[in-house]
C-alpha cells in the first residue's frame, strides 16, 4: 500500500490521503490491470521519475494502452453467435413481457380454451416484429451514425425511446390502424370485435407513450441538475492541470537543454520555438494539445471528433470529464500520476527541472542571498516563460494559474507540491462525488419507473373492467354471516362464545 | 416503522436536491443555533439513507440523511478563504504607546506573511473594567481556503505565537489577578518617598504554584 505523509501543512492532511487512498482502490478495481500497477509497484514510477522519457525520441506512452490479444477465428464465430443468440432471446423474452397484458386480456375476454388457438395471438406478434424491425430502421439506425452530433438532450430521449418503449407505441399505433390496411383482415376484425379492445390498446399505447415522458424527464431533470452542479468545477479542474501541463512541457525543454549541455537565457529562447522540434516532442506537444478543448489547437491526432462516455450530461461536462479521468497527467516526459505520492514525486522532479532555469529564480532578499537553500521560482516569470515555450503567442490564463498556485507570488518546493497535490485531489474527489452523484440520480430515476409502473397496473385493471367498487365492498367480498336457524334455542350452552350480557339480545343475531 | 417512509423519502430528496456537500468535502454540523460538536469531517460516501464521514481521528461516522437534514452543514470546501477573529485582551494599565505599536507590529506581521494572510482589521471592541482588561478584536484575512484546515490552523498558531512572543518581550501582562489586592503603608525608606502608599499585589498562576510580584507607586 502506498504511504501517506504528511511533513508540511499541505492541502492534503492525513484524512484527506486515506479517502484519496480508498478512491484510488476502486479506480484501479475499475479499470483492471493496467500497464502501470499503482500501488503495489511504486519502482516503475520511480524508475520513470528518475529517467525521465520512457520511449526513446522522448515519445510518452500512454499508461492506459492495452496490448489487445488475438482472439483465433472461431473463437470470434462462437462469441459472435453466442451474442447473437443471447440477444435474439432477450429480444423475445421482451416481445413476450410486452405481449403479456394483451395476452390475459384474450383470456379474460374470450373462452381460455380457444383463445391460444387464435389467429389474433399470432397477428399482435407479427405486428411487434414490424414495429421493433420499423423502430430500429428509423430510429436505432440513425441515432448510432448520427450520434454525438445531435444535442446530448436528443440523446438522451432517444436511448429512452429506443428498445421495448417505441416498439410498443408503434404496435398499439398498427393494432388500431391494421384493419384499414386490409392485411390479415379477419383476425384484426375479431381483434377489435372483443370486448374492451379500444380500452385495451388505448392503455398499451398510453403505458409507452408515458414510459418515455416520465423516464426521460427524469433524466432531463438529472442531467440539468448535474451538470449545473459540477460543469463549473470540472472546467475549474482542467484549466489547472492545463497550465501545469504547460509548465511540465517547459521544464522538461529546461532538462533536454541542460542535458545536452550548457544553456544560457537567450540562447535557449531563441532555441524553442512553439512548433515542435523534431525530438520527438511532436507527439507530448500533440497529447497536450489534444487534452484542451477549448483552445483553437484542439484538433485530435486521430481525425474525428472523440465521443464524450457521458451522453447524458452537457457536451462541456462531459468532455472535461472524460479528460479528467484516470491517472493526473503532466505529459512531456513525465509519467502519470496514479496515487498522491507520485504525484508528490513528480511534482519535487518537476521542481528541479525548472529550478535548473535560473532566470526563473525569484529576487532574494538581500539579507538571504546566496544561501544555499532552495531556490524559489517567481511566479509571473514562470508562466509567462511556460506559455512563451509551449504556445506561442497565448496570453497567459490568470485564472487556471490562480487555480493551481491560489495567491503565492513566489514558488518554493513545498509551495510546487501541494499545489500538485491540490490538483490531483480536486481530479480524484471530483470523479468520485460525480460517480456517487449518478448512483443515487439511478435510484432516482428508478423510483419514478416504478410509480409509473404502479400506476399503470392500476389502470390496466381499469381497462379490464375490474369492479373496484365491487372489490372493495364488504358486502361482496366478505362472505354473508350464517343464519341462525329460528327453531334453535339460544342459549350459553349452544353458542358459549357469545358474551353475557344482560343487555345482550339473541335477536340481533336474527 | 411509521416515520420510516417519511424519513427515507426526505433524507433521499435532501442529498439529491439540496446536495450540500460532495464527495471529499469538509463540514461541520451542528444542531440549529448552538456551536458545531462534529467539525473537520470529511464526506467518504453518500447514499440514499445515510451518509459516511470520516472524523478528524480517521473514524467512520454514519449519519442519516433523515437526521442530517435537522441539522446544520457548514461545508468548509465550498466555503472560500476564512476571515478569522482573534480576541485578544490587554491590560488596562498597558501605556497608549503600547498599544499603537502592538497594533503597528500586527500589521507588519501580516505583511510580512502574505503567503498565510492577506488583510487585518484590528479594533477595540469592548472595555471589561471589573476583569481590568481591553478586548482587541483581531480579523484576519487568511489566504487558505478554509477546508484546508492544517494551513489555517497552522497559519493561526504561527499568529498566537507571534502574539504570544510580543505581548512577553513588550511586557504586556495578561494575568488575571485571583488574589486580593492589599494596599499596604511600608515603612520609610532613606532616601525615599516619605509616606508613600504602595499597591502591592500578588498573583498566582492557577494550579502551579508559581507567583509574581508586582507593584506600582501611586
Amino acid at each position: 500500500m502506498t504511504s501517506y505523509s504528511t511533513e508540511s501543512a499541505g492541502p492534503v492532511d492525513r484524512i484527506d490521503a486515506i479517502l484519496l487512498e480508498g478512491i484510488e482502490a476502486e479506480a484501479v478495481e475499475a479499470r483492471g490491470e493496467e500497464t502501470e500497477s499503482i500501488p503495489s509497484s511504486p519502482a516503475r514510477s520511480d524508475a520513470a521519475d528518475l529517467q525521465g522519457p520512457r520511449a526513446p525520441n522522448g515519445v510518452q506512452l500512454a499508461t492506459n494502452v492495452h496490448v489487445r490479444e488475438r482472439v483465433p477465428c472461431h473463437g470470434r464465430a462462437t462469441t459472435l453467435l453466442w451474442s447473437a443468440s443471447s440477444r435474439l432471446g432477450l429480444e423475445l423474452v421482451t416481445a413476450i413481457a410486452a405481449l403479456l397484458p394483451l395476452g390475459v386480456w384474450l383470456l379474460v375476454s374470450g373462452d381460455p380454451a380457444e383463445v391460444f388457438l387464435r389467429l389474433e395471438l399470432v397477428a399482435l406478434f407479427y405486428a411487434w416484429c414490424a414495429a421493433r424491425v420499423a423502430s430500429v430502421l428509423i430510429f436505432e439506425v440513425p441515432m448510432k451514425w448520427l450520434g454525438y452530433p445531435i444535442s446530448p438532450r436528443y440523446i438522451l430521449l432517444g436511448k429512452t425511446l429506443s428498445g421495448w418503449p417505441l416498439t410498443l407505441i408503434l404496435t398499439a399505433a398498427l393494432c388500431m390502424l391494421a384493419p384499414l390496411m386490409e392485411l390479415d383482415e379477419s383476425a384484426w376484425r375479431a381483434l377489435h370485435g372483443t370486448p374492451r379492445w379500444w380500452e385495451v390498446v388505448s392503455w398499451w399505447l398510453a403505458s409507452g407513450i408515458t414510459y418515455v415522458a416520465v423516464v426521460s424527464g427524469a433524466r432531463f431533470y438529472v442531467s440539468a441538475l448535474t451538470s449545473s452542479h459540477y460543469e463549473q468545477r470540472a472546467r475549474d479542474a482542467y484549466r489547472a492541470q492545463k497550465v501545469l501541463r504547460k509548465i511540465s512541457f517547459a521544464a522538461s525543454r529546461v532538462r533536454k537543454a541542460s542535458q545536452k549541455g550548457a544553456i544560457t537565457r537567450n540562447a535557449t529562447r531563441i532555441r524553442w520555438p512553439s512548433t515542435a522540434p523534431a525530438t520527438g516532442h511532436a507527439t507530448t506537444q500533440a497529447d497536450a494539445e489534444h487534452r484542451d478543448p477549448a483552445g483553437g489547437a484542439a484538433t485530435p491526432p486521430t481525425g474525428h471528433a472523440p465521443e464524450p462516455a457521458r451522453y447524458d450530461l452537457s457536451q462541456a461536462l462531459a468532455k472535461h470529464l472524460q479528460l479528467l479521468e484516470g491517472p493526473l497527467e503532466f505529459g512531456a516526459g513525465f509519467a502519470d500520476a496514479s496515487s498522491l505520492s507520485q504525484a508528490r514525486r513528480r511534482a519535487a522532479k518537476l521542481f528541479e527541472d525548472l529550478a535548473g532555469a535560473e532566470w526563473l529564480h525569484a529576487a532574494r532578499d538581500a539579507g538571504g542571498g546566496g544561501g544555499g537553500g532552495d531556490p524559489t521560482l517567481s511566479r509571473d516569470e514562470l508562466l509567462r516563460w511556460a506559455y512563451k515555450v509551449h504556445s506561442k503567442g497565448q496570453p497567459v490564463d490568470t485564472v487556471g494559474a490562480g487555480l493551481l498556485f491560489g495567491a503565492l507570488e513566489v514558488i518554493d518546493r513545498e509551495q510546487l507540491v501541494s499545489s500538485v497535490e491540490r490538483v490531483y485531489r480536486e481530479q480524484r474527489l471530483l470523479i468520485a462525488s460525480i460517480a456517487s452523484f449518478d448512483s443515487i440520480n439511478v435510484l432516482l430515476v428508478r423510483f419514478c419507473a416504478a410509480a409509473w409502473a404502479a400506476l399503470f397496473t392500476f389502470l390496466y385493471m381499469v381497462a379490464l373492467g375490474v369492479g373496484f367498487n365491487e372489490v372493495l365492498d364488504p358486502a361482496h367480498v366478505l362472505p354473508t354471516p350464517p343464519r341462525v336457524f329460528p327453531y334453535l334455542p339460544i342459549s350459553p350452552s349452544n353458542f358459549p362464545y357469545l358474551p353475557v350480557s344482560p343487555s345482550f339480545s339473541s335477536r340481533a343475531l336474527l | 416503522m411509521g416515520r420510516a417512509p417519511s424519513d427515507f423519502m426526505s433524507g433521499a430528496l435532501y442529498v439529491l436536491l439540496v446536495r450540500p456537500f460532495d464527495i471529499g468535502d469538509r463540514v461541520k454540523l451542528a444542531k440549529p443555533g448552538s456551536a458545531a460538536e462534529l467539525y473537520s469531517l470529511v464526506v467518504k460516501d453518500i447514499g440514499l439513507l445515510r451518509t459516511h464521514l470520516l472524523t478528524c481521528n480517521g473514524e467512520l461516522l454514519y449519519v442519516d440523511n433523515a437526521s442530517m437534514r435537522n441539522l446544520t452543514v457548514t461545508n468548509l470546501t465550498r466555503s472560500g478563504p476564512l476571515t478569522l477573529l482573534v480576541p485578544l485582551q490587554v491590560p488596562h494599565m498597558t501605556p497608549a504607546a503600547k498599544l499603537t505599536e502592538l497594533v503597528d507590529s500586527i500589521r507588519q506581521y501580516v505583511e510580512e506573511k502574505s503567503g498565510d494572510w492577506s488583510a487585518v482589521e484590528i479594533m477595540f471592541s469592548a472595555t471589561d473594567f471589573e476583569a481590568g482588561h481591553l478586548v482587541v478584536d483581531i480579523w484576519i484575512d487568511c489566504v487558505h481556503p478554509a477546508h484546508e484546515v492544517l494551513a489555517v490552523f497552522g497559519a493561526k498558531s504561527s499568529f498566537l505565537l507571534f502574539m504570544h512572543a510580543y505581548m512577553q518581550s513588550a511586557s504586556i501582562e495578561c494575568v488575571k489577578p485571583i488574589l486580593p489586592v492589599r494596599v499596604t503603608h511600608e515603612a520609610a525608606q532613606p532616601g525615599g518617598f516619605m509616606d508613600t502608599p504602595t499597591l502591592s499585589r500578588q498573583v498566582s498562576t492557577s494550579g502551579r504554584g508559581v507567583s509574581v510580584s508586582g507593584g506600582c507607586a501611586l
